[in-house]
């Protein structure tokens, strides 16, 4: 129990520091697997995630681990974590790329789950180039190889 | 109502095992109306031990009786059933909360996580894809990916029904429904009319494909060809006919998991010696026949008598679950 109240300090990349409990901070894997290895030190520096981003993968954890904590009622708090998760990761489209990053980094296999299928539901409707647009992708296609990949999946294009 | 459809349900009578949504290896069972009236109703539970599978519309007194789903399918204009319902999936999507995106992106991804996210795409979505530049369609045309697809898409099981009109099969999805989800309606994904034929007793489905049979006219003869059909992206494979000196054959799909290979299988279909199976192994296009001898001694058959229809089921695996 008394693991449970120990702190641990997150640093982002601008140097701010974030006081999570132990359980919080273990929902990083990349965390946990350095509080494994022995690496005893209070404050870990996260540098390549900015404090923006920092602060909601913490929200997100704290929200899980809280969740997790109740006994009983299983069935309500598996809802309200959906409704959580779903106000959650309605983002605009950079900050969602950035969670996903950073959910990546720090493995937060749960964040990095609904991240990465908020951006399949988005663009799953969407055409060709507004996908390049989203993914800063540029056509490297010749107009006539174009022309021969689309009639491949034409059948693709009809609504 | 006239000659209209005849709606299957490929699922019907089925109970299949639902890894994704059951944890705790519950069976859920899925049972739709046969031939289609206005509503279509789906019934989907998950099965207690003590439910009444004889008669599955009933155990919506019990607890154990889940969702009822209506899916609007008024076919009452059949003229155009695909249009009507596209007017419903509209509707639905519309009032979803979606956000809405405008204008380019300053952060990029790496591939290995732009490959995380185009995996929970549904495949008509991956054909767009193709189109987005030459490294996509390199990446989304590779058997890797396909075998991820493959994996993403096995945790999201769907309901596929289809129905045959005016010599097409139309092929519709819905989600599956659970436990907790509190939906009395909902709206099918339309994927495409495939034509051909009806013929109930080889409209199998596994693994994302279909077994059915297509009117083909060879050698000046309209002739019934089966074939592989992949509703989600109207690719058909063709299969051979295979024959039988002796006897009339029955034709089964299967997806060997271990092999990770399409299997189709052929019996015989009334039991008379000799008893062969055939193995069609769709990649390596081969046929192999097995002979499955000894079954008369443990049943102390008489060879004179007429015997019964053979039933085979591909894929069985053993299991413990309901033991009292």
């Amino acid at each position: 129990m008394s693991e449970s109240n120990k702190k641990i300090s997150l640093i982002s990349s601008e140097g701010e520091a974030f006081e999570v409990s132990e359980a919080v901070a273990r929902e990083f894997e990349i965390v946990a697997h350095m509080l494994e290895d022995g690496c005893s030190g209070s404050s870990i520096p996260i540098t390549t995630v900015d404090s923006n981003i920092l602060g909601k993968v913490i929200e997100y954890c704290t929200k899980h681990v809280e969740v997790g904590n109740v006994e009983g009622n299983s069935e309500k708090a598996e809802k309200d974590l959906e409704e959580f998760d779903k106000r959650f990761i309605a983002v605009e489209m950079n900050t969602l790329f950035s969670l996903i990053l950073a959910a990546n980094y720090l493995n937060v296999k749960g964040l990095l789950n609904i991240g990465c299928q908020k951006v399949a539901d988005t663009i799953k409707d969407m055409k060709p180039e507004e996908v390049r647009s989203i993914f800063n992708i540029e056509n490297d296609y010749t107009p006539a190889e174009e022309e021969v990949v689309r009639k491949e999946n034409e059948w693709a294009f009809q609504p | 109502m006239a000659n209209w459809t005849r709606l299957i349900q490929l699922a019907v009578g089925q109970v299949g095992h639902d890894a994704s949504n059951s944890p705790n290896g519950e069976l859920d069972w899925t049972w739709a109306s046969w031939v289609s009236p206005t509503p279509c109703i789906v019934v989907s539970g998950t099965l207690n031990g003590d439910l009444d599978l004889a008669n599955p519309i009933c155990p919506m007194a019990g607890r154990t009786m889940l969702t009822i789903a209506k899916i609007v399918m008024s076919l009452e204009k059949y003229n155009n059933p695909v249009k009507h319902l596209k007017i419903i999936k509209g509707h639905i999507q519309s009032s979803k909360n979606s956000s809405t995106y405008v204008g380019g992106n300053s952060e990029t991804l790496p591939i290995d996580l732009i490959i995380e996210i185009l995996k929970r795409l549904p495949a008509k979505a991956i054909a767009l894809c193709r189109c987005v530049s030459k490294e996509w369609d390199s990446i989304l045309c590779s058997p890797h990916f396909a075998k991820s697809f493959l994996t993403s898409s096995s945790t999201r099981p769907q309901l596929l029904f289809t129905f045959e009109f005016k010599g097409k099969w139309h092929f519709f999805s819905s989600p599956q429904l659970h436990f907790n989800e509190n939906i009395s309606v909902v709206a099918p994904d339309y994927h495409m009319g495939v034509s051909g034929d009806w013929y109930k007793e080889v409209c199998l489905s596994t693994n994302g494909f279909v077994y059915l049979y297509e009117k083909q006219m060879l050698k000046g003869k309209m002739e019934r060809v089966p074939v592989l059909c992949n509703p989600s992206t109207g690719q058909k494979i063709p299969l051979p006919k295979v024959r039988a000196k002796n006897n009339e054959l029955r034709s089964f799909l299967g997806y060997d998991p271990i092999e990770k290979q399409f299997k189709f299988l052929c019996m015989t279909w009334h039991w008379k010696k000799p008893f062969y199976v055939y193995f069609y192994n769709v990649e390596r296009k081969s046929v192999r026949r097995v002979e499955i001898q000894g079954i008369e001694e443990k049943v102390f058959m008489d060879p004179a008598a007429h015997h019964g229809e053979v039933f085979t089921f591909p894929n069985h695996v053993e299991n413990l679950m309901f033991r009292q």
